[in-house]
């Protein structure tokens, strides 16, 4: 895999914060799952967010939390590193980003795909309750070409399989389009293999609802 | 608390998570505890939690730190660094999200191996200096704006709403600042 593409370093910054919004958010844990040079990055951010906390002024533990040794148990230990093992042992030849396993499985061949426009397939992802935004599958059809469009708000894309191209570039697997509100962009799915990405948007959805706005980007309607 | 060097305070910490990963020390993890616990609660309280709750998330944030204390390996990272990621982690968990997309640092929550080469090790400590420096540095402009991100948890919008500046002004100074400590940790990159 040859990342060419990545997300901006802001959002990589709120990523290692722990306050970018949940579904870009996913996006970002997908693509630093795939890239090392993100995780680097990540990791080097993390040391500065550490340093932050580190350096605040302590406030004093008063309950009966402040009893350091009291809740320890005997043999949960073991138990946490023996599942987490073998959560890795099984995702060995996955093509679906580590994060998402545990909601579609590990192949990308085994995901149901429901109808969303003429050449457009999606399959919806959860998102906890309350979380702004959207976050889903997209399975687009070699050639089809989108209607150019604005975005009501931020918007990141990451290529899962396939390829496709707009005025930025071409974008292939492992490759993150992270498009802030001012964008405009108009992506062709690859004609041979169309492409297969996983689609966050932040628009807000006070007239549609992200599903009826997703379509209207398809139909052009 | 230790009020020696950064390197120093580190190892000390290094050799309190050794002694409760391998000998299930409960002194050590006691120091731990003391070490740590009011500065995480400040870090809830600051991330909008009561104290009470503050208090829970501290308990579960150390009780993690005993669990997986087996896991860490100081040649992939501070001890600081791990746990303010499991700390980070079990507050998104607590109040915002049910699906945790965060990880915990590469390696920490799979092997309990330490692969890494010493070369490498010793470019993280070189790292950890850097990155220390380069935030110092900072302009005050750009350090409040990171500083709202890390410790009180807003997002870019929430921050643009707060300081009454656009968000792509939120966004550029955080870019900035990224390329600050990027810029100094570059040739470090390529070991």
């Amino acid at each position: 895999m040859s990342i060419v593409h990545h997300p901006d370093p802001s959002n990589l910054m709120c990523y290692a914060a722990g306050s970018l919004p949940e579904p870009l958010a996913a996006v970002v844990a997908c693509h630093v799952s795939v890239c090392p040079e993100c995780r680097r990055d990540v990791a080097m951010l993390e040391i500065a967010g550490a340093d932050l906390v580190t350096s605040l002024a302590g406030v004093e533990m008063l309950g009966d939390a402040s009893r350091p040794v009291a809740n320890i148990g005997g043999s949960a230990d073991t138990y946490a590193v023996k599942q987490t093992m073998a959560v890795k042992k099984k995702t060995g030849g996955a093509d679906v980003p580590a994060p998402l396993i545990r909601l579609v499985g590990p192949r990308l061949d085994g995901i149901t795909w429901k109808y969303l426009a003429p050449g457009v397939r999606h399959h919806p992802l959860p998102l906890s309750k309350g979380a702004q935004g959207d976050l889903r599958l997209l399975k687009i059809a070699a050639g089809m070409q989108m209607p150019e469009h604005g975005h009501g708000g931020a918007e990141m894309t990451m290529l899962l399989a396939g390829a496709y191209s707009d005025a930025f570039g071409r974008f292939t697997t492992g490759d993150v389009s992270d498009l802030d509100t001012d964008s405009e962009h108009q992506p062709i799915a690859d004609p041979e293999e169309g492409c297969i990405c996983l689609f966050a948007t932040l628009a807000p959805s006070r007239y549609k609802s992200p599903l009826a706005k997703l379509m209207q980007r398809f139909t052009g309607i | 608390m230790a009020t020696s060097s950064p390197s120093r305070q580190t190892s000390q910490l290094d050799e309190l998570i050794a002694r409760v990963a391998n000998g299930r020390d409960r002194e050590a993890f006691a120091e731990l505890f003391r070490s740590y616990a009011p500065r995480l609660k400040s870090y809830m309280m600051r991330q909008g939690t009561d104290s009470g709750t503050a208090e829970e998330l501290v308990q579960e944030t150390l009780l993690a730190v005993w669990r997986k204390a087996a896991l860490y390996s100081g040649e992939k990272g501070s001890p600081t660094t791990w746990i303010f990621t499991i700390a980070r982690n079990l507050r998104i968990d607590r109040l915002r999200r049910e699906v945790p997309w965060q990880a915990l640092p590469e390696g920490h929550d799979e092997t309990p191996s330490d692969d890494t080469a010493p070369d490498e090790a010793l470019s993280l400590d070189e790292r950890q200096t850097r990155v220390r420096s380069a935030m110092a540095d900072l302009p005050p402009e750009q350090l409040e704006i990171v500083r709202l991100a890390f410790v009180d948890g807003l997002s870019q919008s929430e921050i643009a709403d707060r300081l009454r500046i656009p968000l792509g002004t939120v966004k550029s100074r955080m870019r900035l600042a990224y390329h600050k400590m990027r810029g100094t940790v570059e040739d470090l990159n390529d070991r």
